[in-house]
């Protein structure tokens, strides 16, 4: 009994063990995410990341002139027919512009990800 | 986060070859996003009149052969004569209709110059939509 108590506390440490791996993993990549798009402005942070197959996000902070600090999470869920823009809960059109530089950022992404993170991974 | 801490997983996995698959799982998943956000992506620029154009430079050039160029003959010359001067009008023919012909796509803009998407003005009430708590949420959901 006492075996089967220690296997089972085993799998527990390795299933969080595992868990923890994949959220510093992902988190990593967010932070690539955020440098794809130039310099930060100082106190502030960016990121940006593939939350799941169908849903980018970028999440912005910021300290304003009054010096509060701000911050703003727009998420990009790809549709079949298109793109649709959440900004802070708030739908907001796609401008073509602004897709394709979305387009563009989401390649630069997987190529800085798989070169910095999983080169290593078959 | 630190980024010491975010080194540490990826020392990890590389020092034990990521055994578990991690690493290759989180690939194919990338992958199969960006192939998703491609197709739809196409999608809201054509449905705003403003199609995507391929993403690789490519010259394409058409050498349509002209239809038969005619060739005047001049008194006293030979067939042979004739012959050569043909082929040599018809030849001028093709290489002038093949420059109007070229068609240039474009490439995709560096990746240099790629900019960040546009924002909206900032809104000044806060949020109810925490990215990083979707992240946990989602690689705790994963991991079951």
């Amino acid at each position: 009994m006492l075996r089967k108590l220690r296997s089972g506390l085993s799998a527990q440490k390795d299933i969080q063990r595992r868990a923890n791996l994949y959220r510093k993993l992902l988190r990593h990549e967010a932070q690539i995410g955020g440098e794809l798009f130039g310099p930060v402005q100082p106190g502030g942070r960016r990121e940006f990341f593939c939350l799941d197959t169908h849903t980018w996000v970028w999440h912005e902070e910021w300290i304003d002139q009054n010096g509060q600090h701000q911050y703003t999470t727009t998420r990009y869920d790809m549709r079949p027919g298109g793109v649709v823009k959440s900004q802070n809960g708030q739908y907001r059109p796609v401008t073509p512009q602004e897709a394709r530089n979305l387009l563009g950022a989401i390649r630069m992404y997987e190529q800085r990800v798989n070169n910095e993170l999983y080169s290593f991974a078959a | 986060m630190s980024v010491a801490m975010h080194k540490g997983a990826i020392e990890v996995l590389r020092q034990e070859s990521d055994p578990e698959g991690l690493g290759q799982g989180r690939r194919e998943h990338i992958c199969a996003a960006r192939e998703v956000a491609e197709v739809s992506i196409s999608a809201e620029l054509a449905r705003q009149g403003e199609p995507l154009v391929p993403a690789s430079a490519e010259v394409r050039q058409y050498a349509p052969r002209q239809e038969f160029v005619p060739v005047t003959v001049g008194v006293g010359e030979s067939a042979r004569q004739v012959q050569d001067r043909a082929a040599q009008e018809q030849h001028l023919a093709d290489a002038k209709a093949a420059v109007n012909a070229v068609e240039f796509v474009p490439a995709d803009v560096p990746m240099a110059e790629t900019q960040a998407p546009a924002q909206a003005a900032r809104p000044e009430s806060t949020v109810p939509f925490d990215a990083m708590a979707a992240v946990n949420a989602y690689a705790k959901g994963s991991m079951n």
